[in-house]
């Protein structure tokens, strides 16, 4: 369990952290999400102790971590990959870390082995892709089978495989319990990964709550239908009340009736004995959500709108001038 | 025309080629001023003037070298490459383009040292009269651009800075001079090695080859000497142009 | 248009490439997925003549990478965002880009605008985050108004407004009729941008072919039916030959039969249904499967070693796999 509470941190005049609260439970994986300099990294920089928060205060199982004994015993973490000294060996640089928290020496090569690096354990670290010297972050991380992991970008660098690994891995640590707390740019990644998220922007709370809620709340749910008797079905939609939009698909052109349920369309196709060859509910993504939400918190703004993205006002900038 | 104008904005828009430039001009603006305060005006002459010379140029062969090894390092060589994939024009353009730069800054450094000792010891005859001292001024800007291009040849083979450097500074400091000191063939090897030559080009006093003094005294007159080390010099540019086309960026 | 053929490259006795063919289309987004160690990045070096080829050929346009006069005009790459001299600012990178191919000056402000950069031009690219570092990099790719263009994991670092930026910018491009070729492991983001995919594992091809075939022909398909009368449908479905279906919390789950088959049986029924909809496979599931035994570093999946010895029982194990 990880809790903040009224947290704040100012670097000269700006401020970074602003009277920031939530809570992470165990047993769930929890996301943490905000856009560039939303604050997501001094966060879990205060989390870990290596930042002072200027007010508020961050607890571990109800202690500050620097009060924690044998901390990587509590909480697991992964901040930089390449936090690492470059001439060390992969092993060597876990053994010191094992021994700082007097784990027993042979937890090192089953880390080692958990995360897939047995084989390149004697090599220098500083010859590792970022792929590898991710999974050895995470390693370390589990070096003291902690209750508590914190991961920035997991999967920064990994490869498919080694991203369903870590997903996999992530939920099932979750599973087992423990309180997981990933922050990510990934959404797409972190809709199938995280059941509940914390987002921020210009380091303040801007929801805390379960990543379908989070979903549901910002984008409302439609309905895409198919029918080789799509006008009738039209004319009944429009008749009930229903906004109906068409849409051209591989298949031929279909609709997407705003604000229903797949029940209520389909019991208005079988009341009008309309054929159905498809009928979807859709589901807004959480990228939706999260843009709507944090819209005006974003750092570097691209010109290109970021919602409609038609960008046809900017599509004579492809072209040098003088051409 | 517009590969050098590439480099040019590549040369002047990082800061180390200011420093190491601002360095070597010091360097020998210092040995001037220095050699011109401590002799007596009746002993200062137009060589004491480019005391500081040979010391300089191993700061611009630094500079040059960088020039090349930080394209390395930072990977911006594999930009270039991919701008203008015809590689010997990019490493052409650059090498013309360091060589300028350290052959004007031979030519400011050493007509400055002279102006600078003529300045503290107005006494003193540094009048430039005669061929031979024309040389021995003029001369610097000369060999600095070919030891830059030396260094940028260097600088491509080898393709990280600390090697590179390392071996220039090693071989013009320590290896040419230590080499005279071998028993028997030592003189004999010393008086072929490229830095004796430009040595011997810049400092070398008359038009005789002075084999009579100095058993490692260059085979060649002065000017004879710099067309060596010329060709030495093109010799290396030539296999680093060769080995560059030849290996992945 | 990119064509590699018999595409070959050894380093001493490793095979990073090996006799790949492969062509991507102008119009279109074309992902160039593989493990880590595939070879993708050494395709794409040779693609741009930084790498010479041991065997076979790669042409742009019909022609060597060496050959295209100005190739900045004909093909942009992003392949790494760090390749900046740190000491140089944004704009001074450009600027000397440009140059190079003969660019107009005033081009480096338009993409440094495009990519959202204009406000930091004259900061040292070396204190760039990576995010824009990678946005400085795009706009190099830009820069020559080029139809062909190369990016090698171009969402690496960026937020998710960025992500969009970029996705939605590849996207407009092709559309534009430009050559797309893009590189990266994020399958769920591929799966939202790629029309096209060359998909290669230990420096083979393994397959090219659209997104949606190749996670058809990989994974399948399936349709969920939900409807008020389930047992009546069931039946139905179950005399309808070719059909499996199994049943899975409230719906039913249909393979063999595509979503208007199944749409027809019920409407013959006169069945109502709550909903109908195809069930794709995810592309990440289709390029485990595909490339499986092409993986470099496996990690350990049954996790015996997650525990302290000792300080845990052995409960943990069985995960949520």
């Amino acid at each position: 369990m990880i809790e903040a509470v009224g947290l704040t941190k100012r670097y000269g005049r700006t401020v970074a952290v602003d009277n920031l609260s939530f809570t992470v439970k165990p047993g769930r994986v929890t996301g943490f999400l905000g856009p560039n300099g939303a604050g997501k990294s001094t966060t879990m920089r205060m989390i870990l102790g290596l930042d002072r928060p200027d007010a508020g205060r961050v607890l571990i199982d109800g202690r500050p971590y620097r009060e924690l004994d044998r901390p990587l015993r509590t909480v697991g973490a992964l901040l930089d990959a390449k936090w690492v000294h470059p001439n060390r060996s992969a092993r060597a640089h876990l053994q010191w870390l094992a021994k700082s928290n007097a784990l027993p020496a042979r937890r090192v090569d089953e880390v080692l082995e958990l995360v897939g690096l047995s084989g390149v354990a004697g090599r220098r670290a500083g010859g590792f892709s970022l792929g590898m010297a991710q999974r050895l972050g995470i390693a370390a991380a589990l070096l003291g089978d902690p209750e508590i992991l914190l991961f920035d970008e997991p999967v920064n660098g990994l490869d498919p495989e080694g991203i369903l690994w870590i997903r996999q891995f992530m939920r099932r640590l979750a599973a087992e319990g423990r309180t997981v707390f990933v922050s990510s740019h990934l959404l797409s990644e972190m809709a199938l990964t995280a059941e509940d998220l914390v987002v921020v922007g210009r380091g303040r709370l801007i929801a805390q709550c379960s990543t379908a809620e989070f979903v549901d709340n910002a984008s409302e749910s439609s309905v895409r239908v198919r029918s080789p008797q799509l006008d009738r079905l039209r004319t009944a939609l429009l008749h009930k009340g229903f906004t109906v939009h068409t849409e051209p698909t591989a298949e031929g052109n279909a609709l997407v009736v705003s604000a229903a349920t797949s029940d209520q369309v389909g019991e208005i196709a079988a009341a009008q004995g309309v054929v159905l060859h498809e009928l979807s509910p859709q589901r807004g993504s959480l990228e939706e959500a999260f843009m709507q939400l944090t819209s005006d918190s974003v750092q570097y703004r691209t010109d290109v709108s970021p919602v409609a993205g038609d960008g046809a006002a900017q599509n004579d900038r492809l072209v040098p001038a003088g051409k | 025309m517009n590969l050098l104008a590439v480099e040019r904005i590549k040369f002047f828009s990082t800061r180390s080629p200011w420093w190491t430039a601002v360095t070597a001009l010091a360097l020998m603006l210092g040995m001037s001023a220095l050699f011109a305060s401590v002799l007596e005006p009746d002993q200062l002459a137009v060589p004491a003037t480019q005391a500081g010379y040979d010391l300089a140029l191993v700061v611009v062969m630094v500079m040059a070298t960088l020039a090349i090894t930080t394209e390395y390092r930072f990977n911006t060589i594999k930009v270039a490459f991919q701008a203008e994939p015809r590689r010997t024009r990019v490493l052409l353009a650059k090498t013309a383009m360091v060589a300028l730069v350290a052959g004007v800054l031979g030519e400011v450094a050493a007509f400055g040292s002279w102006a600078l000792a003529k300045v503290i010891r107005p006494a003193a005859d540094l009048s430039i009269d005669s061929g031979t001292e024309w040389r021995q001024v003029a001369g610097v800007g000369l060999v600095w651009a070919l030891g830059a291009v030396l260094a940028v040849a260097v600088g491509a083979l080898l393709r990280q800075t600390a090697g590179a450097v390392t071996l220039l500074l090693v071989y013009a400091l320590l290896v040419e001079n230590l080499v005279g000191l071998i028993p028997e063939v030592g003189p004999d090897v010393q008086r072929w090695l490229p830095f004796t030559h430009a040595n011997h080009f810049v400092r070398g006093t008359g038009g005789q080859p002075a084999g009579a003094e100095v058993a490692s005294a260059p085979p060649f007159g002065p000017w004879g000497s710099l067309a060596y080390f010329a060709g030495i010099v093109l010799a290396v540019l030539v296999i680093a142009l060769v080995t560059a086309n030849r290996r992945d960026a | 248009m990119i064509e590699a053929v018999g595409l070959t490259k050894r380093y001493g006795r490793t095979v990073a490439v090996n006799e790949l063919s492969f062509t991507v289309k102008p119009g279109r987004v074309t992902g160039f997925l593989g493990p880590n160690g595939a070879g993708k990045s050494t395709t794409m070096r040779m693609i741009l003549g930084l790498d010479r080829p041991t065997a076979g050929d790669v042409l742009v346009d019909g022609r060597h990478y060496r050959d295209l006069p100005r190739p900045l005009r004909h093909i942009g790459a992003l392949l790494d965002a760090k390749w900046v001299h740190p000491n140089r600012t944004a704009r001074a990178h450009l600027r000397w880009l440009a140059k190079s191919n003969n660019l107009p000056r005033q081009r480096v402000d338009e993409v440094l605008e495009l990519v959202g950069l204009g406000s930091v031009a004259h900061r040292n690219a070396g204190a760039f985050s990576l995010g824009m570092a990678q946005r400085l990099g795009i706009a190099a790719a830009l820069l020559g108004d080029p139809q062909i263009l190369l990016f090698d994991e171009p969402v690496n670092g960026l937020d998710p407004e960025g992500i969009h930026w970029i996705r939605q910018l590849m996207k407009r491009l092709a559309a534009e009729g430009r050559t797309v070729f893009v590189s990266s492991h994020l399958l769920s983001e591929m799966a939202q941008t790629a029309d096209e995919l060359v998909v290669i594992g230990r420096g083979r091809l393994i397959d090219q072919s659209s997104t949606a075939r190749f996670v058809e022909r990989a994974s399948g398909t399936a349709v969920r039916v939900r409807s008020p009368q389930l047992e009546r449908l069931r039946t139905a479905l179950a005399s309808t030959s070719g059909a499996g279906v199994r049943a899975e919390d409230g719906a039913l789950v249909v393979t063999g039969l595509t979503s208007d088959q199944v749409g027809e049986v019920a409407a013959a029924q006169g069945v109502v249904l709550h909903e109908l909809s195809p069930q794709r496979g995810s592309l990440e599931e289709a390029f485990i499967r595909m490339t499986s035994g092409a993986v470099e570093y496996h990690a350990e999946e049954s996790g015996e070693h997650l525990h302290l010895r000792g300080a845990r029982g052995a409960e943990g194990t069985e995960g949520t796999r």
